[in-house]
Formats: structure tokens, C-alpha cells, sequence
């Protein structure tokens, strides 16, 4: 791990049987001396999505995954197997094999080709549902399921980790909103909140109905029909949220996406009102894949928020 | 505001008219909290006899802070948030997070505000941690405008290499955060601005008036600042937290510790205090816990029984760099040895806490320190070893021995090395030598605890026995490697040393500021990594008999032919005679 920059090596054609001697000559050609298996990601995707996989692979640094699948499940039966070495900062390489095939092929391929004893994700990253052998083999050995949970109707499970990276790229609206309320006199006027708006980036609104199934679970609302979604331009890209509102008997809460990372926040209580500008960092796909790799969030809340976002849909 | 103030009343600032006048507008009354002398005298006695026979002192109850009353006139009903608690926090990867406060930098025009705090507090704040109502006043005794302090704060964000990437306009956000005052630190006056700059972020934001007194000051200030804030009443907790940081060197030997302490204690609950060292505030320091109590594998060995010694290593490549006039009156026992090496011995050698908490953890650091076999006079020669570096090469280039620095004494005694031998009387670790060292100009910046095992009790193969060694890197090249033997390839069975390794890079994230997390601690309120007054009493109690044989009677025939090591080599040849036969410096 010393070379201060590097290129990556590869592609290189090879097959399963042959990857980690393909791998092994690709890392004797770098100056690394140490290297570090951190987990498996197993990313599956279809073609027209392969580009954007690889874009957020290579954007997620390696971080606690050493080792990258990609599976393309829309190929033929012939499977081709390719293998590289992405170079990252500091002179560090990840490990990346892609695999393209036929879902069949893909689940016999996949699996020996896992670093044993270490952390598996799964990334499921297509739009078509999660179905077949592949996928309940990979679940067997997934210690977390990445997946756009509400699209795809993947109840939250028991024996893996679901996490939806729509509820991790709104982590930043979450802290947003809890900061608001950490004064005291604001969280008192809470229980007169009885109205919410949430705006939302984009087209895609299936985060911003997990953020208001955070709020109103919180609030402990039974769901969300006093909740109002409405598409926005904000600046921010499809995926993530513009603002929110929280609204009651004479009390009024809004956050307002602003420049660049910043959101304002307008309260009024009391018949006083209160401006601050909160940060709310713009979370791009890699760094939400990064975040839920980094600190798996499953948790009561979010299923909780699921079920109430769920029964909306 | 860029109104000239600092010997006249601030005038108020755009807006305060039309707020109603807070308490903090009318003139205060000169001390709030009322102490008699001789409840004060009886404090102090109370707490110094108990050090003397080393009790840790529970810290006495803060006063309460008094609750706002809520001011609605409406009925509200109940529900989450009706006691004042965030029910958004409770679910939160982040449970906690600092409520609105003010952090004033006391000597924030100086070199560690400027490298460091202003740096890791952007950091805090860029990254959303640090809440919607956030202020920085920075205090100091040079005549400066709001506007010139944040020019001065944002060139120095620009310039220092702990900056985080400034994310574009941040930089311009973060500058609304920034307020300035200036006065003597002795006189009142500046309080009482401090004071106005609470109310005016109270009156702007809501919430309490929270605040965060930073003393990034020389410590000759420390008692004036702590008596300056009490006397205008901010340690005063009724209107919000207040908290105060102090930074080391804390005291310079175990009675002006003990003054300092019962100084700040004239003003602060100890539950108020929070002492800083920033090397609690290292990812790898606080990784030594989680391998240590996170693990099943480590803790049975982690004793006489296996454990043949620990050596706690911090190295520094350099030499002065300008510091001769504070390093000339701390040395290295002040500097590193107190404070730094001190805390990581108490983390490596004490018992496992109950719980990751303040009290626990700190509690068994101070049982650790208190087992501490006692360094009098008399046993200094046979347990510490002192140093000062000559002239000498480093990295190619020739240096100049410590007397040869710009500002230090001609003759100067001051050590620049010390190795020490420190020997714990409990159960864990009877017989089992800790050996610390730390110096200046020795070959490489490395800071290592390194626990040496004990050989296998019996060689059934070929050559010697070599000890296993788990070491944890703090610096730099941050990591965990475990030294065993295994066979060589080959038709013998021979065999040789091995290193399995664990790098922090890993992880691939960049190593956050050690004051970015302590400064989000103290914001918060969480005590755990920072020492209390009774670790530090009991730090300088093991010091106390080194610096008396060094400094108080260094003519007593003790003082050895200055300088004894030279420039990039690693110490004096008497550490080799410390460590004692069969064993040896780690070569790092």
C-alpha cells in the first residue's frame, strides 16, 4: 500500500476457477505489500444499469469491501468472467470481478468466488423484482441486502440486514430535522404538530414517503394521512428531498433546502419565530452505499417507517 | 458586528432592540455563585486531604439547572416531545447531539486555535454535527473587529493542513458563525462581553444559553480566566450548560495541580471541568478499548501469567521547533510523560469498566494509576532514565543538539528523553514491567504500545524462542500487528517470525482530528475521554519523585554529561540498562 498513485489493472479476461490466480497476477504487477480483505460486495445489476453499478462501485473507495462482484444478470448462459484491480486513493487497489450472464449461471459462479470469512452485501441494483435461486443463495450468506426496499417489496427481514439506500441518502435530512428540536422549548411544541409536507428532488418519491413515515412514527401518528408529498426544485438530485413541514396549532416548522449544503430553518412558536441554517450534506449513491456499509442501520425505526410508507403505496 | 468594542460596552447589535431585555443585558451582579472563604478553605481542605490519601472524589452534583418554564399560552397536549426530550434522537445512529451552544475560544489568535480547534470545529460543523444554532467567540487580548477576526479565522482555515475539504460556500456560512472579543483576561470586562454574546445567541437562536469555555491559553491564564468567568457568573449553570476545557500542561508538578484544581473548583463542579488530552481523542487510542474490551481472545492473556512486559513507545523526529521558551520550563516529563504516555499506560493496564461510560472507565484508570508502585527520590536512579539529544543527523540532513536550539539555556539540564520503569502492585500485573519512553530527535515520529508475551515455556524445535508481541500503532501507519513464530518452507523444521497485520487504512476513511471528537464530546457532554481530576493527581504523584531528582536538586550529583544521545539515534545507552537483560527495545 505504498504507490502514491496508481492506474487500474485490467480487465482481464479469466473464469471462475482461474479468478484468483488472474487477481494474484494483477497484484503482483503493484507495489502493495499488505493487502486488506475488509467484505464482499456483491452487486447485481442488468446491462442498462451496469454503468451507473460500476460508476458508484468505484466511488464507494473500497470501503469495507475489498472484493466487488458484479453480477450482470441479462446475459447468455456462456458466462464470462473479467477481473481487474481498481486503483484507489493512496496507492490502494480493490478487487473487481465481473460476472456476465444468465441469473442460473450467475449463483453457481458467484459463490465460490466470495473471500471466505468476512462480511457479505448484497447490492441488488436493478428495478426488477428480487426473485429465484440466486438470489435466495446470496440472502443466505448476506450479512446485509442493499435494495431499493419499497420498489422491489422486500419486507424488512429478520435473518439478514435490509438496507434501502433511499432511507440512508435521507440520513442527513433525519439529523437535520433531530437538530431542530434537540432545544428543549421546541421539542415541547411537538404534540400540537399535526400536519407534515414533504418535498422531494426529482421524481422519485419513495424516500420522502420513508422520511415522513420517520416523522410521523415518531410523533406516533398511525399514518400518514395528514402527510402531503410535493415534487420540488431544489438543486438536489432525484432521490433526494428538498424540505419539510411541520405544522400545528400555532406552531410551524420548516426546513427549506438552500445553497449548496445548507437547508433553513423557519420555527415559529409562541408567536416568535426562529431562523437557523442547518447543514444537510448531499449524499450521492456511492456515499449512501458507503454509509449503509459502513454502519448497517437496521433498525425498528426503519421498519416501522417502512410499514407506514408501505401502506401508502 | 463590526463595531469597535472591547474597554466600552458593547453596544448592542442589530436586532437586540426589538428583543426584550434578557437577564444577560441588565448589569450583573459581580458573583452569582456566592462563596464564602471559608466554605472555600473547607472545600479545598476536604479535597486535598483526600487526594493525599488518593480516594477518587465523586464528583458533587451539578447544581440543576433550572427548567425553562414553558411560556404558551396554549394547552398542549401530551405526546412524544412533551417532556422537552427529542423524541427524533432516540432512534438515531447518533443518539445525542450538542443543543444549541456558544463555544468561546479563550487565545484563539494563538497557534493551537489556529491548527487545530478552528480547523476541527469547521470540520464538526461542515459535516451537520454541530446543530442548528451554533456560534464561535473567539477571545483574545489583541484590539480586532468581528470582520478582522473572520478574515483571520478563514485564512487560517485556508492555511492549515487539518482542514477538511471546504466544501464550496462553506467557508462564507461558516463565517456568520464567528464573533470576536477583547479585553485583559484579568479584568472584567471581558466577561461581561462574553456574557452579552450569550444572550445575543440566546436571543437569536432559542434555546438556552449553552456555552463551551475553550482555554487555549499559556497556563498562567487558566486560573485568571476561570475566576474572571466565575466572577461574572458564567460558570452559572441556571440559564444553560456551561462547560470548561482546559488544555495541558495541567499544573506543573503535583502541588500546583492541586492549586490549579482547587482554583477551578472555587468556580466549576468537577462534572464541568474537562481536561484535554488529545491523544484520547486518537481513533487508535480508542481502538486499544475495542480490541482490548471487544474482544474474547485478548483479555485471558492480558496478564502476569503471559505477559512478559509492555513497552509504550512516543517518538518525535523533531526538535524544538521554536517552543524553547515553554520546553525549557516543561521538559519531557511534563510534556509527554505526565500527561500522553500516562493516559496510554492507564488504558492498556486497567481492569475492564462496566460500562463505556465517563465514571467506569475513568474510575478504573484511576485504580491503575493508584497501583502505581510510588517513585520516591531515592528509587529515581533505578527506574528513570533522562536524556538530552546532542548534534546529529536526521534524514540526511545534520541537526543541532538541543543546546544548540535558538532560546535555550547555555548548560540547560532540561531532559529531552526519559524512559521509565513503572511496576503495578494488584493481582493483574505483578512482576510485569511497563517501560515507557518518549523523546525529541529520535530517529522517526512512531507512537506504539507493544505488549511482549512470554516465551513458550519449552523449545521442542530447533534455535531460540522468540516472544509473541501484540502491538498497537497510534502513529503513524495506524494498526494492530501480532508477532508469532511459524515454520519456514522447507525440508527443517525451522522456524522464524511472522507479523500478521492489521491496517487502520483498512477502512479506507480518512482519520478524523483527535479535537474534532473532543470537542464533539465536550459538546455533548460525554466525559469519557477526558481525564479527571483525580487521574491527573495521581499522574503527577508517580512524576513527582522524576521531577524533584531532575529539576528541584539537579546538583546533587545526578545530572548526567548532557547531551547523551545524539540527534536521530534512539536514546541514551542507560534505557538499554533499564529494560534489563533478555529483553530490548522494540526497533521500530
Amino acid at each position: 500500500m505504498t504507490a502514491p498513485t496508481a492506474s487500474t489493472l485490467g480487465p482481464v479476461e479469466t473464469t471462475v476457477r482461474k479468478a484468483q490466480v488472474t487477481l494474484d497476477e494483477l497484484w503482483s504487477q503493484t507495489n502493495v505489500e499488505t493487502r486488506a480483505y475488509t467484505g464482499n460486495i456483491v452487486a447485481l445489476t442488468v446491462r442498462k444499469h451496469l454503468e451507473r453499478v460500476q460508476e458508484t462501485l468505484a466511488g464507494l473507495e473500497g470501503r469495507y469491501a475489498g472484493r466487488q462482484i458484479i453480477g450482470v444478470m441479462d446475459g447468455s448462459d456462456d458466462l464470462n468472467v473479467h477481473a481487474s484491480l481498481v486503483s484507489q486513493h493512496r496507492g490502494t487497489f480493490v478487487e473487481r470481478l465481473t460476472l456476465d450472464a444468465s441469473a442460473d449461471q450467475l449463483q453457481g459462479a458467484i459463490l465460490p468466488l466470495l473471500r471466505p470469512a468476512t462480511v457479505n452485501h448484497v447490492w441488488w441494483g436493478a428495478d426488477t423484482k428480487l426473485q429465484g435461486l440466486l438470489l435466495r443463495e446470496l440472502t443466505d450468506i448476506a450479512d446485509q441486502v442493499i435494495a431499493d426496499s419499497l420498489t422491489l417489496d422486500i419486507p424488512p427481514a429478520r435473518h439478514y440486514a435490509l438496507a434501502d439506500l433511499g432511507w440512508s441518502r435521507s440520513a442527513s435530512w433525519r439529523e437535520a430535522l433531530a437538530q431542530v428540536f434537540d432545544t428543549p422549548d421546541a421539542a415541547r411544541q411537538l404534540p400540537l404538530v399535526d400536519r407534515l409536507t414533504v418535498r422531494y428532488a426529482g421524481s422519485k418519491e419513495l424516500p420522502a414517503r420513508l422520511y415522513a413515515g420517520f416523522i410521523a412514527d415518531t410523533l406516533g401518528w398511525k399514518d400518514l394521512r395528514n402527510v402531503e408529498f410535493r415534487a420540488a426544485r431544489c438543486g438536489r438530485e432525484n432521490g433526494d428531498l428538498c424540505g419539510v413541514e411541520l405544522v400545528g396549532d400555532g406552531v410551524h416548522f420548516t426546513l427549506a433546502a438552500g445553497e449548496g449544503e445548507t437547508a433553513r430553518v423557519e420555527a415559529v412558536w409562541d408567536d416568535k419565530k426562529h431562523i437557523t441554517e442547518v447543514n444537510v450534506p448531499r449524499m450521492s449513491l456511492a456515499e449512501g452505499l458507503g454509509r449503509v456499509m459502513a454502519r448497517p442501520e437496521r433498525g425498528e425505526m426503519f421498519e416501522r417507517a417502512w410499514k407506514l410508507a408501505k401502506a401508502t403505496l | 458586528m463590526t463595531a469597535k468594542r472591547g474597554k466600552t460596552v458593547a453596544a448592542p447589535r442589530a436586532g437586540d432592540a426589538a428583543q426584550p431585555a434578557s437577564k444577560g443585558a441588565t448589569p450583573k451582579k459581580p458573583v452569582t455563585k456566592k462563596v464564602t472563604a471559608s466554605a472555600t478553605k473547607r472545600v479545598v481542605k476536604e479535597k486535598v486531604a483526600s487526594q493525599k490519601v488518593g480516594v477518587a472524589q465523586a464528583a458533587p452534583k451539578a447544581k440543576a439547572g433550572s427548567k425553562t418554564p414553558a411560556k404558551s399560552r396554549k394547552r398542549r397536549p401530551s405526546g412524544a416531545g412533551a417532556d422537552g426530550q427529542n423524541p427524533f434522537r432516540t432512534t438515531m445512529r447518533r443518539s445525542r447531539a450538542p443543543e444549541p451552544a456558544t463555544m468561546v475560544i479563550f487565545g484563539v489568535t494563538g497557534d493551537l486555535s489556529r491548527r487545530k480547534l478552528l480547523p476541527a470545529v469547521f470540520g464538526l460543523w461542515q459535516d451537520g454535527l454541530l446543530g442548528s444554532a451554533f456560534n464561535i467567540v473567539g477571545v483574545g487580548r489583541q484590539e480586532m473587529t468581528d470582520e478582522q477576526f473572520k478574515d483571520y479565522a478563514i485564512a487560517a482555515l485556508q492555511e492549515s493542513k487539518e482542514t477538511d475539504a471546504i466544501q464550496p460556500g462553506s467557508l462564507e456560512k461558516f463565517r456568520e458563525l464567528l464573533f470576536y472579543e477583547f479585553g485583559e483576561f484579568a479584568e472584567d470586562e471581558v466577561y461581561d462581553l462574553v456574557g452579552k454574546e450569550l444572550d445575543r445567541a440566546e436571543q437569536a437562536h432559542g434555546g438556552r444559553k449553552n456555552a463551551l469555555f475553550y482555554l487555549s491559553t499559556p497556563p498562567s491564564l487558566f486560573e485568571p480566566i476561570s475566576n474572571g468567568l466565575g466572577r461574572l457568573g458564567l460558570a452559572d449553570q441556571s440559564e444553560g450548560w456551561r462547560r470548561i476545557v482546559i488544555e495541558k500542561p495541567f499544573g506543573r508538578d503535583l502541588e500546583s495541580a492541586r492549586e490549579l484544581n482547587a482554583a477551578i473548583h472555587d468556580t466549576w463542579d468537577e462534572s464541568q471541568v474537562y481536561r484535554i488530552d488529545h491523544y484520547l481523542g486518537k481513533e487508535t487510542v480508542q481502538n486499544l478499548m475495542a480490541i482490548r474490551f471487544g474482544n474474547a481472545i485478548f483479555e485471558p492473556l492480558w496478564n502476569r501469567g503471559y505477559v512478559d512486559h509492555v513497552q509504550i513507545t512516543a517518538a518525535e523526529d523533531l526538535g524544538l521547533e521554536g517552543r524553547a521558551g515553554y520546553y525549557e520550563e516543561a521538559g519531557i516529563v511534563r510534556d509527554m510523560l505526565q500527561n500522553h504516555l500516562m493516559q496510554l499506560f492507564a488504558l492498556t493496564a486497567m481492569e475492564a469498566p462496566a460500562a463505556f461510560d465517563a465514571d467506569a472507565i475513568r474510575d478504573e484508570k484511576t485504580k491503575v494509576l493508584r497501583a502505581v508502585k510510588p517513585i520516591p527520590l531515592g528509587r529515581v536512579k533505578e527506574v528513570a532514565v533522562r536524556g538530552q539529544y546532542g548534534a546529529g543527523s536526521m534524514d540526511g540532513q545534520k541537526v543541532p543538539g538541543y543546546q544548540q536550539e535558538p532560546g535555550v539555556k547555555t548548560g540547560s539540564h532540561t531532559a529531552t528523553y526519559v524512559a521509565v520503569k513503572l511496576e503495578i502492585d494488584n493481582w493483574r500485573w505483578q512482576g510485569v514491567p511497563f517501560f515507557l519512553r518518549t523523546g525529541k530527535r529520535l530517529p522517526k515520529k512512531v507512537t506504539e504500545i507493544a505488549v511482549v508475551f512470554k516465551r513458550a515455556p519449552l523449545g521442542i524445535f530447533p534455535g531460540g524462542l522468540e516472544r509473541n508481541v501484540l502491538a498497537f500503532r497510534i502513529q503513524p501507519d495506524e494498526g494492530v500487528s501480532l508477532k508469532f513464530s511459524s515454520k519456514s518452507p522447507g525440508q527443517e523444521m525451522v522456524l522464524r517470525e511472522v507479523v500478521m497485520d492489521f491496517r487502520y487504512d483498512a477502512f479506507g476513511a480518512q482519520l478524523e482530528s483527535p479535537y474534532s471528537r473532543l470537542i464533539l464530546d465536550a459538546l455533548i457532554g460525554d466525559a469519557t475521554l477526558f481525564p479527571r481530576e483525580d487521574e491527573v493527581d495521581h499522574a503527577w504523584q508517580i512524576v513527582s519523585g522524576i521531577l524533584e531528582a531532575w529539576d528541584v536538586r539537579p546538583g546533587k550529583g545526578q545530572t548526567p554529561d548532557f547531551p547523551n544521545y545524539a540527534a536521530g539515534t534512539w536514546g541514551p545507552e542507560e534505557a538499554e540498562e533499564l529494560i534489563g537483560e533478555g529483553r530490548r527495545w522494540r526497533r521500530l
